[in-house]
Formats: C-alpha cells, sequence, structure tokens
C-alpha cells in the first residue's frame, strides 16, 4: 500500500517521529458469524486527514471502533503512532454523532468528567473546559443540558469533549450528516480549522460525498467490508473548496466509485 | 423529545405552583370527606375537624412513637431492598450470563404470594421488626431489581462505546454512566415501592404486634374510638406522602435533565 502524503504540501515538520500514524494491515473483524471487516490495509500520514466513505453496513463504523480500541479485532494488526494498539489510546478522540454526550451533564461536565480521571485537579479542568468552549463559540451554553441545545451545538460539544483530551488523533462518525446544510458547513469549517490549527491526525467516517471530499486529503472508498479504492484528493485545503470545479470533478469520480461497487 | 432544530427551552416552574396544587389536593380531600361524614352521618367517618384534634392531642404521645417505629421499619426495608436490588439488578443487566441464571429465579419467585409468609417469617424471626422489615424487602427487592436491571439494558451500546473511549474504567463507567441512567427508573420503583411497603407494613404490624401505625390503627378500631383510628389513618398517610415528597424533591434535584426540551 502506498503512503500518501494527504496533505499535499510535502513540507515536513521538524521533530515528528517517523513513520504513519495510523497503520492498519490486513484487518479482519466479524459479530458472530457475520464479517464486518475483511483484508483491510491502509495508513494514514502524521498529521494527515482520511476519510471513510461508503453505504451504510459497509463496515466503516466498524472500522472506526476498532482504530479506537474498542473492539478486538480477529486478525491483523492495527499500528497507531508506532505503537500496535491494545487497548483504548487515552491521546484518541472518538466523536459520535448521536450518542457522543451525557443528557444528565451539562456541556460543561460532559466536556471535564473525562479529564478526572486523567489527574486534572478542579481548577485546571474548570480552566481547559472553558477555554475549549470558548473556542468552539458555545462558551454562553456552558450550563445547559444537552436537550437544550440544537444539533450544530451539540456537536460542537461532542467535538469539545474529544479536543479536551488533547488528542494527536481524532476519529469523528458523520461529522454533520444529521445537520441542516447550513450547520452542516459551519461544523465543516470548524473541523477543518482543528484540522489545520493542532498537531492532529484526522479520520472521519461519513456517508456523504461532499463531506469526504472536502474534509479528507484522501478518500477511502469502503464496501462490503473491504476497502475497494483509495482516492488522493486534490483540492483538500483549497481555500472555497466548495465552489472549486475539481471539488466537483473528485464528487463526481468518487460517486462512480461508489456506484461502481455497489 | 429532543427538537431537531433550534435550542429547546427549560420549563420554568413559579416557585409556589407546587404548594398551591397541594392546597388544591387538601381541600378536595376535605371536602368529599366532610361531605362523606354528613351523608353517612355516623361514627365510622368522623369529621376532619374531630380528626385533627385527636391528631393534634396525640402525636406529641402515643401516635408519634408508633409513627416512628413504622417510619423506622419502612426505611430499613426500603433500604435494604434498594441495596440488594440495585446490586444485583446492576450485576445482571451488565452480564447477560448472570441474567440468565438469575432471571428465572426472579421470575418464578416476583409473582408469588409474598405476604402468606408473613406467620412463617414470625416463627422464624420473632414478633420484633425483623418479619416485618424482611417481609417488605422480600417483596420489593424484585421490583427494584427488575427496575434497575431494564434500566441498564435500555442503555445504548453507543453511550458505552463513547464513554469508555475517554479511557473511563468500570468505575467511571458506573459513575458517570450507568447510575444516572438508571436513576429516573429506579426513583419510579421507589415511589411504586413506599405506596406497596406501607400497605404491607400495615398487614404486618395488624398481627401480635404492640408499636406500629398499623397496630395503632387496628386496636383503635377494636375499642370503636373511630377519632383515634382516623388519627392513626392521618399521620400513616402524613408519612407516606412525606416519603414521596422526598423522593420528589430527589427526583427534581437529581434529573432535571429528563424534563429538559418537554415543554
Amino acid at each position: 500500500m502506498t503512503e500518501v502524503d494527504a496533505r499535499g504540501t510535502g513540507e515536513s515538520e521538524t521533530a515528528a517521529p517517523a513513520g504513519p500514524m495510523i497503520e492498519v494491515d490486513r484487518l479482519r473483524v466479524s459479530y458472530g458469524t457475520e464479517t464486518a471487516l475483511q483484508d483491510v490495509s491502509f495508513s494514514v500520514e502524521r498529521r494527515a486527514s482520511c476519510a471513510v466513505i461508503g453505504p451504510s453496513g459497509c463496515g466503516k463504523t466498524t472500522l472506526l471502533y476498532a482504530l479506537a480500541g474498542l473492539l478486538k479485532p480477529d486478525e491483523g494488526r492495527i499500528r497507531i503512532d508506532g505503537a500496535p494498539l491494545e487497548a483504548i489510546r487515552p491521546a484518541t478522540g472518538l466523536i459520535l454523532q448521536e450518542y457522543g454526550l451525557l443528557p444528565w451533564k451539562t456541556v460543561r461536565d460532559n466536556i471535564a468528567f473525562p479529564l478526572r480521571s486523567r489527574g486534572l485537579d478542579r481548577h485546571r479542568r474548570r480552566e481547559r473546559t472553558d477555554a475549549i468552549l470558548g473556542d468552539l463559540g458555545i462558551g454562553d451554553q456552558s450550563d445547559k443540558f444537552p436537550g437544550e441545545l440544537s444539533g450544530g451545538q451539540r456537536q460542537r460539544v461532542a467535538i469539545g469533549r474529544a479536543l479536551a483530551l488533547e488528542p494527536d488523533l481524532l476519529l469523528m462518525d458523520e461529522a454533520s450528516s444529521a445537520l441542516d446544510a447550513m450547520t452542516r458547513e459551519r461544523i465543516q469549517n470548524l473541523v477543518l480549522g482543528i484540522f489545520r490549527k493542532r498537531p492532529v491526525t484526522l479520520l472521519l467516517v461519513t456517508h456523504s460525498i461532499e463531506e469526504a471530499v472536502l474534509l479528507g486529503g484522501s478518500i477511502l472508498v469502503m464496501a462490503q467490508g473491504r476497502i475497494r479504492s483509495r482516492v488522493d484528493n486534490p483540492c483538500f485545503g483549497l481555500p472555497d473548496a466548495r465552489d472549486a470545479q475539481a471539488f466537483h470533478d473528485l464528487c463526481r469520480i468518487i460517486r462512480r466509485e461508489l456506484h461502481e461497487t455497489a | 423529545m429532543r427538537r431537531p432544530d433550534g435550542p429547546a427551552r427549560v420549563p420554568r416552574q413559579r416557585p409556589f405552583a407546587p404548594l398551591l396544587r397541594t392546597v388544591y389536593a387538601v381541600l378536595c380531600l376535605l371536602a368529599s370527606w366532610t361531605i362523606l361524614h354528613v351523608a353517612i352521618g355516623s361514627a365510622i367517618v368522623p369529621s376532619p375537624w374531630v380528626t385533627a384534634a385527636a391528631f393534634v392531642d396525640l402525636l406529641p404521645g402515643a401516635l408519634g412513637l408508633h409513627l416512628l417505629s413504622s417510619l423506622g421499619r419502612i426505611l430499613a426495608a426500603l433500604s435494604a431492598s434498594l441495596l440488594l436490588g440495585v446490586v444485583v439488578g446492576l450485576w445482571t443487566g451488565l452480564s447477560a450470563r448472570s441474567d440468565r441464571w438469575i432471571a428465572p429465579i426472579v421470575y418464578l419467585l416476583y409473582p408469588l404470594p409474598k405476604i402468606a409468609f408473613l406467620p412463617i417469617l414470625m416463627i422464624l424471626f420473632g414478633l420484633g421488626n425483623a418479619p416485618k422489615i424482611l417481609l417488605i424487602v422480600f417483596i420489593l427487592v424484585f421490583q427494584v431489581l427488575l427496575a434497575v436491571r431494564d434500566g441498564v439494558r435500555e442503555i445504548p451500546a453507543e453511550w458505552f462505546l463513547s464513554v469508555r473511549s475517554t479511557g473511563l474504567g468500570r468505575g467511571g463507567l458506573l459513575v458517570h454512566l450507568v447510575l444516572p441512567a438508571i436513576l429516573p427508573k429506579l426513583l419510579t420503583a421507589v415511589r411504586i415501592g413506599i405506596g406497596i411497603g406501607l400497605s404491607v407494613l400495615f398487614f404486618a404490624e395488624s398481627f401480635a404486634t404492640t408499636y406500629g401505625i398499623g397496630y395503632f390503627i387496628m386496636n383503635s378500631w377494636l375499642l370503636v374510638d373511630y377519632p383515634d383510628m382516623y388519627a392513626g389513618i392521618l399521620a400513616m398517610s402524613l408519612m407516606g406522602w412525606m416519603l414521596f415528597s422526598l423522593v420528589d424533591l430527589l427526583e427534581s434535584r437529581a434529573c432535571r435533565w429528563v424534563r429538559v426540551g418537554k415543554t
């Protein structure tokens, strides 16, 4: 499998350890007799972003859970940051769209509660939480419950919880698929902004072609538990990518890939 | 219900609304009581005022002691049922294997008319507090257990994954996810348990006992002292109402999130 510098810039950060951030080698995951993932191999470079796209049931969410260390593969191996993945990794942030937030915790507590187990005292938890809430533009919502928020605000809190753990790898499930068009664009821009500003590798799972092309430096097309193709994304990171001709050309290519594999 | 678009609002109540509603309920009760008293025209339904006078007269003395011993029994029984029910409920809810072993036993024991075993409990444990408390626990523990188990099962698997992904261990999952998730169901079980517990207690206290509000009521009845009997009923109702209010208060504090977004 060829390694792709998904940022396409070719600049190499100094002091960054060598080797890709995610290495997956011949991964197989099954639930009982049903095989969810088969012969999945790919790698994602450090500080690159990768979008996984495919129809529902193609195994993309299973792949995300496996990368998060939440389920044990039957075969194959996963290496994250050069080390074999054997348990849940503290520096991996997982953002689940629908179930990311606990409804009985306020926005602030939803972000702060995992920090307690990381040995942060009350003061520092509060400091970090408030800073992140401010960054994400939801500082005035901090005492509300998730049920009082709009969909976009909830997604911001879910992102905030992952960021509070200062991850070097962010895994996202359907970043914006349940949101209306305008909110979706804002969340996508937010994710791009986070990716640019922070030293983080991004892997996101989506069933939206536009989202994959917008947020993925490389795009993995999945079907029936396998990776069918890998497409490098030349328009990743372009300003106003949504208006670029190359963006729409790539969307067409991905759409064709999806139809061919279906 | 979550609203997909636009922030929902927490319904704000005027602070006196619950109090006004209680006053309204009390007035309704007093009115129907008075109507019954006048309509029946017999000593078996004394007027609310005569009952209140007897209640005020008796409460600092004998009635208070009877009430306290009943309260002690009901609180002990509730605590024991909660402790046992929550522990076994969590265990069966979180582990499918333990549920396979425990559920058949629970299903067999749950519908038994346990109240019929009071004589056996009295032979085994004497005439003191133990058989009364045990009888209530024997009845309530299954309700708590099933409420907790079903509550745990209803937690979406994705929530477990989401919380686990932050690196929290078993203890953290219990504190941040499982216990808050089952709390509303548990409080409902407690509320039902208080009602059932009080009626079972009344039954248990009407046999071979010299202390307890159940004894006081039955004894006043045998002595054909209806105002005292009604004072006892009033005391028992007030005790139940206070326990209920306590659960309500707990719920409004700890489960505020449940009402969020329901306008």
